[in-house]
C-alpha cells in the first residue's frame, strides 16, 4: 500500500511539473500545442544518453555520457529548451488555432517516428534504459529508502516549480502574456511585443516539459517510443483542461484527479484473462469522455483563472485611502515619452518615402509646420503628420493620397462616411496594415512600417470599432496592463521582485488605477472579469486603460458607436480629461452633433480622399461635405 | 526511367487511397468548419467492418459495402453526438477541435476492447503483377485505382449535379447565405458527414487491403498523410483536395523509394509544414496569412 | 392607402447581439408595389432592422408578420418559404458558382418553374444572360449586385428586403440600380431597402422611415422627408 502511494505521489509529482509547463503554453499564453509531450520525451532521451555511458552493441545511441545524474538533468532542460525554440520559432510567427496545433501536432509526430526509426539516435524501438537509482549510489540507499527519497526529491522539484508558477501567474509578465491569449490587437495597440513575448512563454514550457521527462526518465529508469505513448499525452491535457486551465492549483488539482482516475477508475474491475488490453482501454475511454464532456460543458475548468485582487488599505469609509504623493517625483518612470532607447533602436526611416504610382515629382519631405501651411496658432505644432498615405487592396483604393495633420493638445476628427477609408487609415496610422505609400510622422519621427507595438511604446495607442478589452482579466488587470514597463514585464522581474502588489504595478501605480477607476465609475467592478460587463462599460473600461496609458496620441475609432446620451457625458469628460493631461487626440466618428462638440478641428474623407479640412463651422455650409453625406443626386 | 514509371505507378495507388480519405475529411471540414482529428477512426473502423463482413461472407464486395457502411454510420453519429452540438451552439473551432480529438481516444479503445489491440492480418488475393500501360499493379491494385476513379467520379456528379450537392457546396460557401435561400444547413451538414463516412470506411477497406494488416491505431497514422493532402490541396474544397492527394501520394512513394520507406511520415510532415506556412490556403490559391493583415 | 394587408408589418421589435438592444420598439410597414425606405445617420440600428426582419438575428420583443401571418423568430430557412427574400450587404452572392447556378440556389425552395423564372429574370437583368456561365467571383461589383436582387427574386418574393444594394459601387452604377429597383416594385413587390445615398433614396421612395440611435424618428412620403430640414439637421448638426 505504501508502496503504491509513493509511486502514485512520484508520478503525481512528475506529472505535475509537465503540466505546469502545458499551462504555460496552453493556458497563459493560449496555444493548443500538440508537440509538448515531445519536449517531455526528449528531455527524458536526453537525460538517459547522458547518464547511461557507452552503449554495449548492438544497442546504439548518441553521446552515451556518464554523467552525474544533477549534471545530466539541466542539460536535458535546455536541449528541450532548444527544441521548442526551434519549433516555436517557425510555428508561432504566423500561425494561430488549428494551423498552429496541426504543425505542432506534426512535429511530434516527426519527433517519435525519428526516435522509433532511426536507431542510431535513441536506439530506436529499444529505447534506451539503465538509469538506475540515479543518486542513490552516492547516498548508500537501499532500495525502499530510494523511493522515498526520489519522491522527496521530486516532490521538492516540484514545489520548486510550482513556486516559480506562482511567482509568474501574479508578474506583470504573467498577466501580459494573458493579454495575448484574450486579445492580441489590443495587446499590439499596448505595446506588447506578441511573437516575442509568446516565444518566450513557448521555450519556457518546453525547457519545464524537458524537466519533467528528465525526472520521469529516473522514475521509469528508461525510455523508448512505447513509453511515450498518446495515453500520457492526453491524461496530459484532460489534466489541465479539467483543473482549469491558467489556473496553477486547478492544474494540480486535475493531475491529481487524472491520476487518480486513471488508477482507480479500473481498480475493481477484474482482469479479464486472455486480453490484457481491455482494463488500459476503458482507462483512455474514461479519460477520452472527461475531455469530451468538460468540453461541453465545463470548458474553463473546474478552478476559474485566478484574479489579481486589489489588496492595498482602503480608508474606513470605503474610499480607497490615496497617500498624499508629492507631485511627479514618486510615480513611476513616464513610459509614455519615448526613451532615448527607442529612439535609438529604431534603425533611421528613409525619408522620402515610396514614390506614390505615378507621381513624376520627388516625394513630399516633412517640413516644418510653418513653412507652408496656415497654422490654428503660430506656437502649435502637429503632433501627426500624414502625406500622401495610400493603401490599395482588394480592387478598391482604400485611401487614396491622403494628407492631413493632428494638432498637439486639440481633439482633431476624422469624418466621412461609410466607407471612406477612415478606419484603414487609422490602421495604416497605428501599424495595423501597411501602407503602399506615403508617410506619417508622430512627433517628427516616421512611424509607418513599424509594427503597432512600436508605434504604440512610442505613445501612440488607438481603440477599435468594438470595445476590444481583455475578457478574461478583471476590470483592474485591464487598466493596469494598460502601461507597457519595459523593466517590469520581463520574466526576471516577476520571478525576483518583492512583494505582490510591487510585481504587478507599483503601489502608486495602483494608487493611480484606483483613481481612475473611480473617476469613470468603474470602482466596484474592479475585480469582475471585463468579459461580464454591458457594452458601454467596456468602452469606458477603454477609456480608462487610455487614461492610465497617458499617451501622447490617442486614435479613438467610433468611440460613440451605441452610446447611450449619459455615457456619452462621460466619454466628452474623459476627452477633455486628455486634452488636459497632455493627450492629443484623433477621433474616427459618424456621431457629428458629438464632432462639433469636442472637435477642434475636422478632417472628412468620402472614398479615400481628404474633401475638407477646417474647423467643424467651415463644413457645415461646405457642399461637398453635405453632398459626401447626403449623397449627390446623379445627372 | 523504368524505376520512375515503377514508382510513378505505386505512388498512384497510394495516390488513390489517400484521395478517398483525404476529400471524405474536406468534405467534413467544409460543412461544418471543422478539422475532424477523428477522422483516421472512420477508416479504421471500415477496415474492421469490411474484415468481419469478409470472414462471414468470403465476399471481397460485401466486404468493401460493409465498410462503406460503417463509415457512414459512424461518420453520422460523430456528427450528432459531438459535431453538431458544438457547433450549433457556438463554440469555436478550437473546442471542437480538441473534442474531435478526445473521440479520437475514444473510438481508438473501444476498438481495442472489441478487438484487441493486435495486428489483424488481411490477406486478400491480390493477383500476380502485371503490366497497365506503363505500370506495374496486382488486380488488386488495379481495383482500388479503378473504384477511387469510380467513388471520385460519382462524388463529382452529386457535388456538381445534384441539388444535394448544390446545398452542400452553397453551405460551405456562405452558410448565412445558404440559410437565407432557404437550405437547412444542419440537415446538410449530417448527410454531408454521412456521405464521407461512406467514402472514408471504403478508403480504410482498401488501405488494409494493400497494407495487408491492420490494428486499431492504423487509421491515425494514416491520418497525418491524409491531412496533408487536404492541406495541400486547400481545407474544404473537394476538387483541389483530390489533386492535392495526387501530389503527395506520388510525392511519398518517391521519398519512400528513394529515401527510406520509415521516414514517409516525417516527409509527409515536412511537406504538411512547408505548406501551411508557405501556402495555407493550400497550393492553389493566393493568399498568404499573416497574424494582422 | 388601400385597406389591404400590408405585405410587411412590424409592430414594436426590439433586437440586438447578446449585449444591450441595438433597434428598440421600432414599427413599419412595407406595401406590395412600394418601395419603403429606411434612413438615419450611421449607427441608427438599420442593418441590424434588416437582420432582424430576415431571421439572423432572434428578436428581443416585437413581433413580423408577412401578409398578416406571423413569421417572428422563424428559423431563417423558413422565412423564404413564407415570401421574405433577403439580400444582405456584403458576402451576397455564392463566390464559386457560376450565375446561372447562383440563381439556381435562389430558386431552392421552389417547386417548379426554376427555369423559366431564370429566363424571366434574364430578362430583367441582360447583363447577367450574357454571364451566366462566369463565376460570381470573377464579376464586377455592378454585376455581383445585379445578381444578388435576381437571386433574392427567384422565389417570387411578397418582401425583398435591401441592405445597401449599391454599397462599394461606383456612383454611376446607382441610377442602374435604381432603375432594377424600380422594375422590381412595378412587380407588385414590397421593397424594403437601406441604403447610404439617403436623396437619392428618398427621391425614389413612396414612403420611408427616419431611424435614429435605433427608434422610430420620423416618418413620411420619400417627397416629403426630401424637402424635410430636420432630416439635413439629423445628419449633418444641429440635433442630436
Amino acid at each position: 500500500m505504501i508502496q503504491y502511494l509513493v509511486s502514485i505521489l512520484t508520478e503525481g509529482a512528475i506529472f505535475g511539473i509537465m503540466a505546469l509547463g502545458l499551462n504555460v503554453i496552453w493556458g497563459w499564453s493560449g496555444d493548443f500545442d500538440l508537440a509538448y509531450y515531445g519536449y517531455v520525451a526528449l528531455g527524458a532521451y536526453m537525460t538517459l544518453v547522458l547518464t547511461i555511458g557507452q552503449p554495449t552493441p548492438p544497442a546504439q545511441y548518441i553521446l552515451g555520457l556518464q554523467l552525474p545524474y544533477l549534471v545530466a538533468l539541466p542539460v536535458a532542460v535546455v536541449s528541450s529548451a532548444l527544441m521548442g525554440l526551434i519549433v516555436g520559432l517557425i510555428a508561432l510567427r504566423h500561425l494561430r488555432g488549428i494551423y498552429f496545433s496541426i504543425v505542432t501536432l506534426g512535429a511530434v509526430y516527426v519527433l517519435y517516428v525519428m526516435a522509433g526509426q532511426y536507431v542510431p539516435l535513441f536506439d530506436g524501438y529499444n529505447g534506451l534504459s539503465g538509469l538506475f537509482n540515479p543518486m542513490g549510489d552516492t547516498l548508500g540507499l537501499d532500495y525502499q529508502s530510494y523511493q522515498y527519497f526520489f519522491l522527496g526529491f521530486c516532490a521538492f522539484i516540484f514545489i520548486l516549480v510550482f513556486i516559480f508558477m506562482a511567482r509568474v501567474s501574479g508578474s506583470r509578465f504573467g498577466l501580459a502574456l494573458r493579454s495575448l491569449r484574450e486579445d492580441e490587437r489590443a495587446a499590439a495597440a499596448f505595446g506588447r511585443d506578441i511573437y516575442r513575448l509568446k516565444l518566450k512563454a513557448y521555450v519556457l514550457g518546453a525547457a519545464f516539459g524537458g524537466l519533467a521527462g528528465g525526472l520521469f526518465a529516473a522514475y521509469l529508469s528508461a525510455f523508448n517510443p512505447s513509453a511515450w505513448s498518446p495515453i500520457e499525452a492526453i491524461v496530459l491535457y484532460s489534466a489541465v483542461l479539467v483543473g482549469g486551465r491558467g489556473n496553477i492549483k486547478g492544474v494540480v488539482l486535475g493531475v491529481v484527479l487524472m491520476i487518480i482516475l486513471v488508477q482507480e477508475s479500473t481498480r475493481f474491475l477484474p482482469d479479464v484473462p486472455g486480453q490484457p488490453n481491455i482494463v488500459p482501454a476503458l482507462r483512455e475511454i474514461v479519460i477520452g469522455l472527461v475531455l469530451v464532456l468538460f468540453l461541453r460543458f465545463r470548458p474553463q475548468g473546474l478552478l476559474p483563472e485566478q484574479r489579481y485582487i486589489d489588496r492595498l488599505p482602503h480608508d474606513r469609509d470605503g474610499a480607497p485611502k490615496v497617500d498624499a504623493l508629492p507631485p511627479s517625483d514618486s510615480r513611476t518612470p513616464d513610459h509614455s515619452t519615448p526613451s532615448a532607447r527607442d529612439r535609438d533602436q529604431m534603425s533611421p526611416r528613409p525619408i522620402p518615402p515610396l514614390p506614390a504610382p505615378g507621381a513624376a515629382a520627388a516625394s513630399p519631405v516633412y517640413r516644418p509646420l510653418d513653412q507652408d501651411r496656415p497654422v490654428v496658432t503660430p506656437s502649435v505644432s502637429a503632433v501627426l503628420v500624414v502625406e500622401g498615405l495610400h493603401k490599395h487592396f482588394g480592387g478598391v483604393t482604400a485611401v487614396d493620397r491622403c494628407s492631413f495633420r493632428a494638432q498637439k493638445g486639440q481633439v482633431t476628427g476624422l469624418i466621412g462616411p461609410n466607407g471612406a477609408g477612415k478606419s484603414t487609415a487609422v490602421d495604416l496610422i497605428s501599424g495595423f496594415k501597411l501602407p503602399d505609400a506615403g508617410t506619417i510622422f508622430f512627433e517628427g519621427v516616421a512611424i509607418q512600417g513599424l509594427p503597432p507595438h512600436r508605434i504604440s511604446r512610442l505613445g501612440l495607442i488607438r481603440t477599435f470599432q468594438t470595445p476590444r478589452e481583455w475578457p478574461g482579466l478583471t476590470v483592474l488587470e485591464n487598466v493596469l496592463l494598460a502601461r507597457w514597463d519595459r523593466e517590469q514585464e520581463t520574466l526576471w522581474r516577476g520571478l525576483i521582485g518583492f512583494r505582490q502588489a510591487q510585481r504587478v504595478a507599483s503601489k502608486s501605480e495602483l494608487v493611480q488605477a484606483r483613481e481612475i477607476l473611480t473617476e469613470f465609475g468603474l470602482d466596484k467592478l474592479s475585480n469582475e472579469r471585463a468579459g461580464n460587463l454591458s457594452g458601454g462599460q467596456k468602452r469606458l473600461v477603454e477609456f480608462a486603460r487610455i487614461r492610465m496609458a497617458e499617451p501622447r496620441l490617442v486614435i479613438l475609432d467610433e468611440p460613440m458607436g451605441g452610446v447611450n446620451p449619459v455615457l456619452g457625458e462621460r466619454i466628452v469628460a474623459a476627452i477633455e480629461g486628455f486634452i488636459a493631461s497632455g493627450t492629443s487626440v484623433i477621433i474616427v466618428e459618424h456621431n457629428l452633433p458629438f464632432i462639433e462638440r469636442v472637435a477642434h478641428h475636422v478632417i472628412v474623407m468620402s472614398q479615400g480622399l481628404v474633401i475638407a479640412d477646417g474647423p467643424f463651422e467651415s463644413l457645415r455650409s461646405n457642399q461637398s461635405v453635405i453632398d459626401a453625406y447626403l449623397g449627390e443626386v446623379p445627372l | 526511367m523504368h524505376e520512375v514509371l515503377l514508382t510513378l505507378g505505386f505512388g498512384l495507388v497510394t495516390a488513390a487511397i489517400l484521395s478517398l480519405s483525404a476529400v471524405a475529411f474536406t468534405l467534413e471540414y467544409a460543412v461544418t468548419n471543422v478539422a475532424n482529428l477523428s477522422h483516421g477512426e472512420i477508416l479504421t473502423i471500415g477496415a474492421y467492418a469490411a474484415y468481419l463482413v469478409h470472414q462471414s461472407t468470403g465476399s471481397a464486395l460485401l466486404a468493401a459495402l460493409g465498410a462503406a457502411a460503417a463509415g457512414g454510420i459512424v461518420a453520422l453519429a460523430m456528427h450528432t453526438a459531438v459535431i453538431d452540438p458544438f457547433v450549433r451552439r457556438g463554440f469555436g473551432t478550437m473546442p471542437t477541435f480538441i473534442a474531435t480529438l478526445g473521440m479520437s481516444f475514444v473510438i481508438q479503445n473501444v476498438l481495442v476492447i472489441i478487438f484487441g489491440a493486435a495486428n489483424v492480418a488481411y490477406t486478400i488475393p491480390q493477383g500476380a503483377p502485371h503490366l497497365v500501360g506503363p505500370f506495374l499493379w496486382t488486380s488488386a491494385e488495379e481495383e482500388i485505382i479503378i473504384s477511387a476513379l469510380g467513388i471520385t467520379a460519382v462524388l463529382y456528379v452529386i457535388i456538381t449535379h445534384t441539388k444535394f450537392g448544390k446545398a452542400l457546396r452553397a453551405v460551405f460557401q456562405n452558410r448565412d447565405l445558404a440559410r437565407v435561400t432557404g437550405i437547412n444547413a444542419r440537415l446538410v451538414g449530417a448527410a454531408t458527414w454521412f456521405l464521407a463516412g461512406l467514402v472514408a470506411g471504403y478508403a480504410g477497406f482498401i488501405l488494409a487491403e494493400s497494407v495487408g494488416s491492420f490494428n486499431p491505431y492504423f487509421g491515425f497514422s494514416f491520418f497525418l498523410i491524409t491531412l496533408t493532402a487536404a492541406v495541400a490541396g486547400g481545407l474544404g474544397k473537394p476538387f483541389s483536395t483530390m489533386a492535392g492527394a495526387l501530389i503527395v501520394g506520388i510525392a511519398l512513394e518517391f521519398t519512400g523509394g528513394y529515401i527510406s520507406a520509415s521516414y514517409e511520415l516525417a516527409f509527409a510532415f515536412a511537406i504538411l509544414a512547408t505548406i501551411i506556412l508557405v501556402r495555407p490556403r493550400g497550393l492553389f490559391a493566393n493568399a498568404r496569412r499573416t497574424v494582422f493583415e | 392607402m388601400s385597406n389591404e394587408v400590408a405585405a410587411l408589418n412590424i409592430q414594436g421589435l426590439t433586437a440586438g447581439y447578446g449585449g444591450p438592444p441595438i433597434i428598440e420598439q421600432v414599427s413599419l410597414t412595407a406595401r406590395r408595389g412600394a418601395i419603403t425606405a429606411i434612413v438615419g445617420p450611421n449607427g441608427a440600428g438599420k442593418s441590424t432592422l434588416l437582420k432582424a426582419v430576415a431571421g439572423l438575428i432572434r428578436p428581443i420583443a416585437g413581433r413580423v408578420f408577412v401578409e398578416g401571418k406571423v413569421v417572428t423568430g422563424l428559423p431563417v430557412e423558413q422565412l423564404i418559404r413564407h415570401g421574405i427574400a433577403y439580400v444582405p450587404q456584403v458576402a451576397n452572392v455564392f463566390p464559386d458558382l457560376t450565375i446561372r447556378e447562383n440563381l439556381d440556389m435562389g430558386g431552392y425552395v421552389r417547386k417548379s418553374g426554376v427555369r423559366e423564372r431564370i429566363e424571366q429574370l434574364f430578362l430583367l437583368f441582360p447583363d447577367l444572360r450574357v454571364a451566366a456561365h462566369r463565376r460570381a467571383s470573377t464579376l464586377s461589383g455592378g454585376q455581383r449586385t445585379m445578381l444578388a436582387l435576381a437571386r433574392g427574386l427567384m422565389v417570387e418574393p411578397s418582401v425583398l428586403i435591401l441592405d445597401e444594394p449599391s454599397a462599394g459601387l461606383a456612383p454611376r452604377f446607382q441610377g442602374l440600380i435604381w432603375e432594377r429597383i424600380e422594375q422590381i416594385r412595378s412587380t407588385n413587390v414590397a421593397v424594403l431597402i437601406v441604403e447610404q445615398n439617403t436623396r437619392e433614396t428618398l427621391r425614389h421612395a413612396q414612403w420611408a422611415y427616419v431611424l435614429v440611435l435605433g427608434q422610430n424618428r420620423l416618418e413620411g412620403s420619400g417627397q416629403d422627408l426630401l424637402e424635410n430640414d430636420e432630416v439635413v439637421d439629423l445628419y449633418v448638426g444641429r440635433l442630436s
